[in-house]
């Protein structure tokens, strides 16, 4: 009887009215070409050759050229900026995740009175507006002669990153159940052993999502890239500014170099898109 | 074996808590000492002068930073309400089509992880006067022009509105997970007992995704204090100063007109804020699994 009673409330779930589920997905349609539209419009102005940037026939009709690209691959620096972005994003990830990761260990296996500290540290490092912090790196940049170089945005890049990463790590450790360890150990691996040979591998998708957010996070910036540097390591958010002239911005240039720019953070984050919203919500939301 | 292994924990530590030292602490420290002095390198000569609490009294005497912190706030609430109600919507319309949900999760996923630097670009150049594409729409459908970035009353909820459009689709993502982690059994039985839509959304629904509207709501605050580059490269804080929130007025003073004092004095403040604000968001909701163990 409860069987029937259950069966009845999944006809009746599904027997929506269809004009209702009609409004709703019209809605949803209508967001999505929202969400769509200004990423659509980037892409198709950057294949727009420079005199029809401006003309915006309402369709959006044009020749497609690919004279944007052609112009910020071979006659600007915009391959330089995307390789200083590179240089980076991946050193910055190379030197957090190990130390994070080894911290985030820590804070996960071993009893600790501190966990609501280091939550507070990951939140408030990832909430203090960088601006807050510009003038004391700033100087402590011009003092050790690091402005326009690559250590001294990686420096601080690593600060802004390595209390999340070891918030995340510790979270996807505490998942490894702790049995399989000291089954390890049983088998003579010392605690180093068992967490290199065992720990680490398990926890393998969440540490390379932690890796790759990091990475975009630190791709993405603009702040402390903008006051750090000059010219030698400036990363593409940052030279995306050049392309505003004196007189007039070449916004078909910019368009291109924009979309060059997105398409690594874009990519990364479909490919660990389970972890991304686990990621962006400091581990609150587990996600799929 | 137990000392040993100590040792070695604190070891494991260490290099986490030497960059915390030496990248945290010194600045912080450094941040105090210059907003106790009256420093400008525009006036090198001057050097740094010890004046005490000077310029977090010339705080108070500022009109131009007090505007700037209540258009802050005016972005924040509005953003983060206008993104939570829409996210809410959108998760429980998503949640009950159930139609082409991966698509939309790809969707939702894109505007988020794209540079905030690009996006706002991209929507200075879609918000243009003359040849932006939505006045170019509103010119189609016999609608006034609006000068999204040049007008003043307007400027702001231009700005406001690319925040929104950049992080609703979170608040949707995070919502979707909650309402698929809800059990079932809540629902069945208030459908049996009668109630309708509207009383199962009040009474069960929202109760239950307490938690990951918290969350949301959480993050969103995180990120809508946070924006810069959104309003600086659109409108540089412009026209005059209707779009200058509290980030881009201390930029101002610290990179524009290099005061250095003054510039450390307000973040010391900003910082003093959000930690106050981050320790009661930890406190108080628990949300983050920090609470219970």
């Amino acid at each position: 009887m409860q069987k029937a009673a259950t069966g009845r409330l999944r006809k009746k779930n599904r027997t929506v009215p269809l004009a209702k589920q009609a409004g709703g997905l019209l809605v949803l349609l209508f967001y999505t070409v929202l969400v769509l539209f200004p990423l659509f419009w980037l892409v198709t102005t950057s294949f727009k050759p420079p005199l029809e940037v401006f003309s915006t026939s309402p369709l959006g009709f044009f020749r497609p050229s690919l004279e944007n690209y052609a112009t910020v691959l071979f006659d600007d620096t915009l391959p330089r900026s995307l390789l200083n972005s590179t240089i980076l994003s991946v050193v910055t990830v190379l030197i957090t995740l190990p130390i994070g990761s080894l911290a985030g260990y820590v804070f996960a296996r071993f009893p600790m009175r501190r966990k609501d500290d280091l939550f507070f540290m990951a939140l408030t490092t990832r909430m203090a507006p960088p601006v807050a912090f510009g003038v004391p790196f700033y100087l402590l940049m011009v003092k050790f002669r690091l402005i326009d170089t690559y250590t001294g945005l990686i420096l601080v890049y690593i600060f802004m990153n390595l209390a999340f990463c070891i918030w995340m790590t510790r979270g996807f450790f505490e998942e490894v159940p702790r049995e399989v360890e000291e089954a390890a150990m049983v088998d003579g691996c010392s605690l180093l052993g068992s967490f290199w040979r065992v720990t680490i591998p398990l926890a393998k998708g969440g540490l390379i999502a932690t890796a790759v957010l990091m990475f975009i996070f630190a791709w993405n910036e603009f702040f402390f890239a903008s006051i750090l540097t000059r010219s030698e390591v400036t990363p593409f958010t940052v030279h995306l500014t050049s392309f505003f002239g004196s007189r007039r911005i070449l916004w078909g240039e910019l368009a291109a170099a924009s979309v060059l720019g997105s398409l690594v953070p874009i990519t990364f984050a479909l490919l660990c898109r389970r972890y991304l919203v686990r990621g962006l919500t400091l581990g609150a939301v587990k996600g799929e | 074996m137990a000392a040993t292994n100590k040792k070695l924990l604190l070891l494991l530590m260490l290099p986490a808590a030497l960059v915390f030292l030496g990248l945290g602490v010194y600045p912080t420290v450094e941040a105090i000492l210059i907003s106790l002095s009256k420093y400008e390198l525009t006036n090198p000569a001057a050097g740094r002068l010890f004046v005490g609490l000077a310029n977090y009294k010339s705080m108070l005497a500022d009109p131009r930073l007090w505007a700037a912190i209540v258009r802050a706030m005016w972005f924040m609430v509005v953003s983060v309400g206008v993104s939570l109600a829409l996210g809410l919507l959108l998760a429980l319309l998503l949640y009950r089509v159930r139609w082409c949900q991966g698509f939309f999760r790809i969707v939702f996923i894109v505007p988020m992880v794209t540079a905030p630097a690009v996006v706002s670009l991209n929507f200075k150049f879609m918000y243009n006067y003359d040849f932006g594409i939505i006045n170019r729409i509103l010119e189609v459908l016999h609608l006034p022009r609006f000068d999204f970035l040049g007008n003043p009353a307007v400027t702001m909820w231009s700005a406001i509105f690319v925040d929104i459009w950049q992080w609703t689709p979170l608040v949707v993502l995070v919502l979707l997970a909650g309402l698929e982690s809800l059990p079932k059994e809540p629902f069945e039985a208030a459908l049996i007992d009668g109630a309708n839509p509207r009383q199962i959304f009040l009474h069960i629904t929202l109760p239950m995704l307490k938690k990951f509207v918290l969350v949301a709501a959480v993050i969103r605050m995180m990120d809508a204090l946070k924006v810069y580059e959104t309003i600086q490269l659109m409108t540089a804080g412009g026209p005059g100063t209707a779009s200058e929130t509290l980030n881009l007025y201390i930029a101002r003073v610290g990179f524009t007109w290099f005061d250095m004092g003054y510039c450390s004095a307000l973040g010391i403040f900003t910082l003093y804020l959000i930690t106050l604000l981050a320790w009661l968001l930890v406190r108080r909701t628990g949300v983050f699994g920090t609470k219970g163990d």
